[in-house]
């Protein structure tokens, strides 16, 4: 094709970009507007120019506490699902019958076509006092009375992996499916035992998906909204709801976005420190 | 290094037989090739031999192991796999060395080695390249001196230059030849080309359906063909439909009569069965020459020149056709539409 001929490519973008500027970037301007405000009781906003809100926040141990979980949750639920994903992924894209292969791919997406509340709500009535799971083990004999199971930071942990598993399996599994057999083999011909050709060559070629598949759990774990709400109850708090509440509770719009903007300047800061990282040590990816 | 030898090698795909009892002894030092149409088993031999896929039943011996239960990275094997197969986060002398520091060999003998290796290659210069960085002849050179670096009991070879043009398989055909010579590894090249089969080998097997149809060195197979199979994958031949009336007379159906020295042990006399001679065997001219055996007349239907030699189309009375290949300055010269005279010898006359 001849260049310059029709429009440039970057028009291309601008329904894109409009959608963003006006869903996104606007919004969040107006966040940020909104978190430099000052809070008073009969007016609820007030016009300022302040980083009290900021301040109060970072000062606060209570806050400080949510945010360490929140990011300690985040990291752990990602670490556990990407442990538990890549030999899922490994045996999906390794599956020769494709009848088998579609069944246990949509078995795996089918999590996330129901809505995060009707999943988490399960979790609820597994985990309960008088759930599933202590049922279980009050009928072994392995407990007398229940054991406190929901409401801990296991449960969120034990959810949120559940909730953010399928992500990183189908990132995993579309770039194992890309890298062919042959490397394997050619590992193995050379001597290299299985454990050996998964760290030397398997692990390697796969950093893209370990990348973008961790990259979009930790995301997801950082701003979980309906697992921490429901399973981590009152007792196990993180960010997002405790961001809710701010403002649908307390009214108070100037902390809630200021802590908004924390839990995401946080997540992003991770997510470029964590790039860098992941180049410096594998090159481009 | 070492002596490979096949016991009874088979491999089923559920009731599928890709590979039917297969029994051969590939001797120390010796360059086999292994040849023959697409799906006819051949990789999955290499691949049996390997390791990678397991058989289904029969044993493999290296020399005085038998390896038939040994996964494949305790057999200490050199695989080119079709593709090379290089690691492409790896460097090139990082390829060459993986090998190496999977058998635990310490640093200073692994760059050494590496880089006589790529010496031999020719490639020394390269090393930290990546493999994309690399033309498909230096890739090539870098997945041979991979496998040839941790000195393995057998070079297995699976369509080596299927991916490289004309000139530069023609290159490394010589040396791939000179490398297997010079450290005197036993290897098994796999190829659809025959060129390159009987320029390489010193003995050749030639497959079909999972069979082996005949094994031999090349001048066997092309003059010694053992099947109608095996004259048709091995260099050109023309064919004549018919049966044998006598030790060593060859009667087609169409009446000729030919003279022949070799009959393959699976035609037997009186059985339909066909009389095949080369193309390049056949004289061509306007009279009969009386010292050869064998002689029928025709007319000549088309002329191809070929740069070395000449094809002519000859059409029989009954309307078969035969080539012939002559060289390219013929005494007389023949013109399409010309009555000719083919002779051949007895010699250069088999029965299949
Ligand atoms: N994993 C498998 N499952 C089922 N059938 C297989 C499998 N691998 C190979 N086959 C079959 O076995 C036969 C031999 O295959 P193989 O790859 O050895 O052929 P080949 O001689 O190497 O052919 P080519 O020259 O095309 O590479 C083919 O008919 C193929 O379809
Ligand atoms: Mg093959």
């Amino acid at each position: 094709m001849r260049r310059g001929a029709g429009p440039p490519p970057s028009l291309l973008l601008s329904p894109a970009a409009l959608v963003i500027t006006l869903g996104l970037l606007l919004p969040m301007a107006m966040m940020f507007r909104f978190s430099l405000n000052r809070y008073s009781a009969n007016e609820l906003m007030t016009q300022a120019l302040t980083l009290a809100n900021y301040a109060r926040f970072f000062s606060d141990p209570f806050y400080l506490g949510v945010l360490g979980k929140t990011i300690a949750v985040a990291m752990i639920s990602t670490f556990v699902a990407l442990v538990l994903g890549v030999p899922a992924a490994y045996f999906l894209a390794r599956l020769s019958a494709p009848r088998l292969k579609s069944a246990l791919i949509l078995l795996t997406v089918i999590p996330l076509l129901m809505g995060n509340s009707v999943r988490t709500a399960g979790w609820m009535v597994l985990l309960g006092d008088r759930g599933l799971c202590n049922a279980i083990l009050i009928f072994l004999g392995l407990t007398a009375e229940p054991v406190r199971i929901l409401y801990t930071g296991k449960a969120v942990l034990i959810a949120l992996v559940a909730a953010i598993l399928p992500y990183m399996i189908i990132s995993l599994q579309s770039v194992l499916e890309g890298i062919e057999r042959v490397y394997e083999e050619a590992a193995l011909t050379l001597g290299a035992h299985p454990a050996t050709m998964f760290r030397r060559v398997l692990l390697p070629m796969l950093m893209p998906g370990i990348f973008s598949g961790s990259l979009l759990c930790f995301i997801l774990a950082m701003n979980a909204y309906a697992t921490p709400l429901l399973i981590g109850g009152p007792t196990f708090q993180m960010m997002a709801p405790l961001v809710y509440q701010q403002l649908t509770k307390v009214f108070d719009w100037p902390f809630a976005s200021s802590m908004a903007f924390v839990l995401m300047a946080v997540t992003i800061i991770s997510v470029v420190l964590s790039s860098v990282f992941v180049q410096r040590r594998y090159g481009r990816v | 290094m070492a002596k490979i030898a096949l016991e009874n090698l088979e491999k089923r795909f559920g009731s599928f037989v890709a590979v039917e009892s297969l029994s051969l002894e590939i001797a120390d030092g010796e360059f086999l090739a292994l040849l023959g149409p697409s799906g006819c088993g051949k990789t999955t031999i290499l691949r049996m031999i390997s390791g990678l896929t397991e058989a289904t039943r029969g044993r493999i011996h290296f020399g005085a192991r038998d390896v038939t239960g040994l996964p494949p990275y305790a057999r200490n094997i050199g695989l080119v796999f079709q593709g090379y197969a290089l690691f492409p986060h790896m460097t090139v002398a990082e390829n060459v060395a993986f090998g190496l520091e999977m058998r635990a060999l310490d640093r200073g003998e692994i760059g050494h080695r590496v880089h006589s290796a790529l010496e031999t290659v020719q490639l020394a210069g390269l090393a930290s390249r990546l493999p994309r960085q690399l033309s498909g002849g230096q890739q090539q050179r870098v997945a041979l001196a991979r496998a040839i670096v941790i000195r393995p009991d057998a070079l297995l070879l699976d369509e080596p230059l299927s991916a490289l043009d004309a000139k530069l398989r023609q290159e490394l055909r010589q040396e791939i030849r000179r490398l297997q010579r010079s450290l005197g590894i036993t290897t098994i090249c796999v190829t659809h080309d025959q060129e390159e089969a009987l320029s390489l080998a010193t003995r050749l097997v030639v497959m079909h359906h999972g069979r082996i149809e005949q094994i031999g060195t090349p001048s066997d197979l092309y003059e010694r063909p053992a099947s109608r199979f095996v004259a048709e994958f091995i260099g050109k031949s023309n064919f004549l439909d018919g049966r044998v009336v006598a030790k060593d007379e060859f009667v087609t159906k169409s009446g000729f009569v030919f003279r022949f020295q070799r009959q393959s042990a699976r035609a037997s006399s009186h059985e339909a069965s066909s009389v095949g001679f080369r193309p390049e065997k056949i004289e061509i001219g306007r009279a009969r020459n009386a010292a050869l055996a064998n002689h029928v007349e025709g007319t000549v239907d088309a002329i191809t020149y070929l740069g070395a030699t000449t094809e002519y189309e000859v059409r029989l009375p009954s309307l078969e056709r035969l080539t012939v290949h002559a060289g390219a300055n013929p005494v007389e010269p023949i013109g399409i539409g010309d009555e000719v005279t083919l002779s051949w010898s007895s010699e250069a006359t088999f029965v299949v």
